[in-house]
C-alpha cells in the first residue's frame, strides 16, 4: 500500500467501530483532515489502540491524523520516516494520554521522535523499546525527553554489552 | 544507560536485560519516585532453568543498587514495600527442582523477591517474605 486514501479508502471504509487498527508500510502524505474522514469516519470514534509501523509521513499529517481521533489510549509508533511539512502543524484538540510504545530507531525515526516529545503529553504508560537499534543512545535521549510528570509505568528494553 | 529522575509518579519500572550488569546501576541510582512500588527485570539471557538458577551472582551489582535505592527513597519519605520480580521463560525443563531462595539476598531484607515464569502463565517460583 503507497498511498492510503488511494489505495485503502473503501477497505476502511468498510470497517465500522474497530477499536484496534495497525497501518503499516504505507505512506500518509500530502492527506489533510478531509480524506482522514473519507477513510477513517466509520471508527473515528470507537478507535482506541493505534499502531502506526514504518509509515512515510511529514509530521503535520502525522498529528493531524493523531489528532482526528479523539479516543485513542494506546498508540504504538515504530520506525517512522520523517518527509518535510507539507503545511502547519496543527494543535492537538487534546493531551495525548494513556499507553504509547516507540520501537525502532533510525536517523528519520529520532526527527519525528524529538518533535513527537514536544507535543501535549500525559502519557501514565511509557515503553520505549530500543533492543534491535544501533541508536539506542540517542533513541532514549531524544524519548525521555517528553513530559514524564504523569508517567506511572516505565518500561525500557536496554541493550547492554556483555562487561 | 538513561537517567529517570524526572519521572516523578513512577509505580512501576520494567526492565529487558539481556544479563544483570553494573550498567543497570546508573539507571536504578537514578530514580527519585517515593511512589515506586514494582521494578521487573525481564530475563532474556537464560536458556535452561538450571543456568538461571546458578547464576544468582551476577545479580550482586543489582542487588547492591536496589538496597541502597530503598535506603534512599526512605529517607524521602518512601512507605512503600518494594517487589522486585525476576522473569524469565525457558522451556524443557521443571523449574521446581532449582533453588530460587539467593536470588538478591540483600534485598530481601529490605523489600520482596519474586521468581516468575512466564513461559506457564506467570507462575510464581519463589516469592520472599518481607518482615517488616
Amino acid at each position: 500500500m503507497q498511498n492510503l486514501p488511494r489505495d485503502s479508502r473503501e477497505y476502511l471504509s468498510a470497517l465500522p467501530n474497530i477499536h484496534t487498527l495497525k497501518l503499516y508500510h504505507i505512506r500518509i502524505e500530502h492527506i489533510g483532515e478531509e480524506e482522514f474522514r473519507t477513510c477513517f469516519s466509520v471508527f473515528r470514534e470507537t478507535l482506541t489502540d493505534f499502531s502506526l509501523g514504518t509509515i512515510i509521513t511529514s509530521f503535520n499529517a502525522f498529528v493531524t491524523l493523531v489528532n482526528y481521533f479523539p479516543n485513542i489510549t494506546s498508540i504504538q509508533l515504530g520506525s517512522l520516516v520523517l518527509k518535510p511539512d507539507e503545511g502547519p502543524v496543527p494543535t492537538l484538540s487534546r493531551p495525548l494520554r494513556g499507553k504509547v510504545h516507540i520501537w525502532g530507531a533510525h536517523a528519520g525515526c529520532l526527527e519525528l521522535l524529538d518533535r513527537f516529545v514536544k507535543l501535549n503529553l500525559e502519557y501514565e504508560e511509557l515503553v520505549l523499546d530500543t533492543f534491535s537499534s544501533h541508536m539506542d543512545t540517542a533513541f532514549l535521549e531524544s524519548a525521555l525527553q517528553m513530559s514524564t510528570r504523569s508517567v506511572r509505568f516505565l518500561r525500557l528494553t536496554v541493550k547492554v554489552e556483555r562487561e | 544507560m538513561p537517567t529517570i529522575d524526572n519521572f516523578q509518579q513512577l509505580r512501576e519500572l520494567e526492565l529487558k536485560v539481556t544479563q544483570p550488569t553494573s550498567a543497570y546501576t546508573t539507571l536504578l541510582s537514578s530514580i527519585t519516585s517515593t511512589e515506586l512500588r514494582k521494578i521487573t527485570f525481564i530475563v532474556w539471557y537464560a536458556h535452561d532453568w538450571r543456568t538461571f538458577a546458578q547464576r544468582t551472582k551476577e545479580w550482586a551489582y543489582v542487588d547492591k543498587e536496589l538496597c541502597k535505592l530503598v535506603d534512599r527513597l526512605r529517607e524521602r519519605g518512601y512507605r512503600h514495600t518494594l517487589t522486585v520480580e525476576l522473569q524469565t521463560m525457558t522451556v524443557g525443563d521443571n523449574p521446581g527442582k532449582y533453588d530460587f531462595t539467593s536470588f538478591l539476598p540483600e534485598l530481601r531484607e529490605k523489600g520482596i523477591v519474586a521468581i516468575v515464569d512466564t513461559a506457564q502463565g506467570d507462575r510464581i517460583l519463589h516469592s520472599s517474605v518481607h518482615s517488616r
